[in-house]
């Protein structure tokens, strides 16, 4: 692997995985946190929405660079934030199998992608982009996601294991992921 | 006991959240050297303004605006000599000599970012320590990429606290 691919693999990496930085780890959260990891489909088909569109998201920019504000980007991952975590907190943590939770994932990871892209551009230096960085940076992005998700699944699992119910433990992550996004706000 | 537990246990989580969320702040600074003849230098270096205001007023000064350029320019100057070092060859900069750096002045100020221009004549290998803003932030990264001839990007480096320095071959 070259340096330039395994140096942006870590920085995408990172930029998921940020205990300073929680707007799209605590979003991956509360996509997840009501699914049963035994309903593979509904969390593989929202997770594969998410990936494709803000993947489809850092690619048109990275074609075409539409400037776009920075804060109001910013502000669209919290609202993303809001909904997801506020959906978890109104359904009480239970999991709806007919819900398309996939098309709301795919409709956020637009806006995920473009503030991916935001930072991606911050972190090559001016005139250095080549598609092997952004390829880097996107991998370590996705490989950040999936760990995020693995550490979900761990940690509901020793929760279970201490008597939390799936459903219990969804809310108690949405109420987080709700609370921690409105302080993010303001 | 076990709902004790569990409310414990929430509790914290929404206090640890609570204290510590923050967007995505990005400690980030961006660089090009470019080698643009024989042995000719010339470093092109990106950083926050408010980052680097924050870590100049760290370093002793009063509260900096580096909107202000003329005022700022020798205490920018100031601090990249502290915190930014060449040295000849790739072994132990404790024996290494130093290369002699200059800054173009002015520095290019915007609101977001600042942008530095510095220039150095030097054969590689030569070693790029680089601690700008790294005694600021615990988790900075400087980002480098090295040019050495019109062919493209020849390599990549990233300078944080754990590993302060890169060589260019």
């Amino acid at each position: 692997m070259s340096d330039a691919l395994s140096l942006y693999l870590e920085l995408g990496f990172y930029h998921i995985v940020d205990i300073h930085a929680w707007d799209h780890l605590l979003f991956i959260v509360a996509l997840m946190a009501p699914i049963p990891l035994k309903a593979w489909k509904p969390w593989l088909a929202a997770l594969s929405a998410f990936t494709l569109t803000h993947t489809t998201a850092m690619a048109v920019q990275a074609l075409a660079d539409i400037p776009l504000n920075k804060s109001w980007i910013e502000w669209g991952v919290l609202a993303t934030l809001w909904v997801t975590a506020g959906r978890v907190v109104w359904l009480k943590g239970a999991h709806q199998p007919r819900a398309k939770l996939w098309i709301l994932a795919g409709l956020f990871g637009f806006i995920h992608g473009a503030a991916f892209w935001s930072d991606f551009a911050i972190m090559v230096p001016e005139g250095a982009f080549t598609w092997e960085l952004w390829l880097g940076f996107t991998a370590g992005v996705e490989g950040g996601q999936l760990a995020v998700v693995a550490a979900l699944f761990v940690l509901r699992a020793i929760l279970e294991q201490l008597g939390w119910s799936l459903r219990d433990t969804a809310l108690v992550l949405g109420a987080m992921c709700l609370g921690i996004a409105l302080h993010l706000a303001f | 006991m076990m709902r004790f537990l569990q409310r414990t246990l929430l509790f914290t989580l929404l206090l640890v959240g609570f204290v510590s969320a923050d967007r995505h702040p990005l400690h980030l600074s961006s660089a090009t050297l470019v080698q643009t003849a024989k042995n000719q230098w010339v470093l092109k270096k990106t950083l926050f303004t408010d980052d680097l205001e924050e870590a100049m007023t760290a370093m002793g000064y009063e509260p900096i605006r580096l909107s202000d350029v003329v005022h700022h320019q020798a205490k920018v100057q100031a601090y990249l000599d502290a915190y930014f070092t060449l040295y000849k060859g790739s072994g132990d900069p404790k024996t290494a000599k130093p290369i002699a750096w200059t800054l173009d002045a002015p520095y290019v100020y915007d609101p977001e970012s600042v942008h530095i221009v510095l220039r150095f004549t030097a054969k590689p290998p030569f070693q790029v320590f680089d601690g700008t803003l790294l005694s600021t932030y615990a988790d900075q990264k400087n980002v480098y990429s090295v040019r050495k001839s019109a062919e493209g990007w020849s390599q990549h480096a990233i300078i944080d606290a754990d590993s302060p320095s890169f060589v260019v071959q």
